[in-house]
């Protein structure tokens, strides 16, 4: 299959966000819980419409007791508005509380992790496997 | 200059409430105990780095009547930074959006919904009208978009009488969000992003500012 030119692919902006959490958090879980917020929020359409893909999900070092997480979403350049909303209307993953905030945003993946991940934070490998 | 003037302590300390809100980018935040729990406060004492973050110490009052919310009122004025009325009644509201002693009105989403008196009185008195992201949070289908629908509605009168909104993170330590998100979170009821961002920065301000200016006076 032929790739489509990149001018042909739509626009998007890559949201840094950072997980505060009183325990472990699964890439997987915090995936279908983002999802969850989406179409609860916003109902399929928009969420078709965001083009969600998570990039990264690193684990860095703790933070006053709290569990941190970093991570990478992609998302549709005019859709960063209702994704930050569904980032910040997770209230919990696999039962554990978290509190997300968004780092930044950024237009290439590069910048986002030069501007936004600390190098020498994360504690765990990078998950390999991007997206899901 | 962004402020979170509601935020329950639970079974933290709230050393670790202080920490969050530096790292998410408030200068001001206010714990708010409900008037059955009441302590007392003292958690300056207990924070040693709260110099870049003002920690103000708050009481929710619910009361069932007018006569109640007044003797609470006068219960709770003087000890405390912030003072908060958990919507209730009619009734109860009114007496609270007309007391300049007030600071804020809490938990819109309960209650009876606020009609277009109440509002005039907010704007007259300058009594600000909560925006409480964590009972969107917090919760889920029918409730929620009860809770929208009702947040939505409430702006209408807002902006139509020019009284202050403020918007809070309204939950505990883990429902502390940042600025932005709570901004991001307020466009879902019809919040713009400058009337949003006034009600994270300047309004919360303005809102406490009354309570010196009144102290001030109360001095002479």
């Amino acid at each position: 299959m032929t790739r489509l030119l990149p001018s042909l692919r739509g626009k998007k902006r890559y949201i840094v966000f950072e997980i505060l959490s009183e325990g472990e958090v699964e890439k997987g879980e915090f995936l279908k819980e983002l999802w969850n917020s989406l179409y609860s929020l916003f109902g399929e359409t928009v969420a078709s419409s965001c083009k969600l893909w998570l990039i990264d999900f690193d684990r860095e070092n703790a933070f006053e007791g709290f569990e941190v997480y970093t991570g990478i979403v992609r998302c549709a350049h005019k859709k960063t508005d209702e994704v930050r909303a569904a980032l910040a209307c997770i209230p919990s993953v696999g039962g554990k509380r978290i509190s997300i905030r968004v780092r930044g945003i950024s237009g290439t993946i590069k910048a986002a992790r030069r501007k936004f991940i600390k190098h020498g934070a994360v504690v765990a490998t990078r998950v390999a496997d991007r997206g899901t | 200059m962004f402020s979170d003037l509601h935020i329950h302590l639970g079974n933290e300390h709230p050393e670790r409430l202080v920490k969050v809100a530096l790292r998410y980018g408030y200068s001001c935040i206010a714990v708010i105990e409900e008037d059955e729990c009441f302590t007392g406060g003292g958690f300056d004492a207990e924070v040693g780095s709260s110099g870049k973050l003002s920690l103000l110490h708050g009481v929710e009052i619910r009361a069932e009547d007018v006569a109640e919310l007044h003797r609470k009122i006068r219960k709770y004025r003087r000890s405390v930074d912030v003072l908060a009325v958990r919507s209730g009644d009619d009734s109860v509201n009114r007496a609270a959006l007309k007391d300049k002693r007030v600071d804020f009105l809490a938990h819109l989403e309960q209650g009876d919904e606020l009609n277009h008196v109440c509002m005039r009185y907010a704007a007259e008195s300058g009594v600000a009208i909560e925006f409480n992201i964590a009972s969107i949070i917090h919760s889920k289908r029918g409730a929620r978009a009860k809770v929208l629908q009702r947040m939505s509605e409430t702006l209408k009168l807002v902006r139509k009488y020019g009284a202050n909104a403020i918007l809070t993170s309204g939950g505990t330590l883990y429902d502390i969000r940042a600025p932005r998100e709570l901004i991001a979170v307020a466009k879902l009821f019809g919040m713009e992003r400058e009337e949003a961002l006034k009600a994270v920065a300047e309004t919360p301000l303005k809102v406490l500012k009354r309570k010196e200016e009144k102290d001030a006076r109360l001095v002479r």
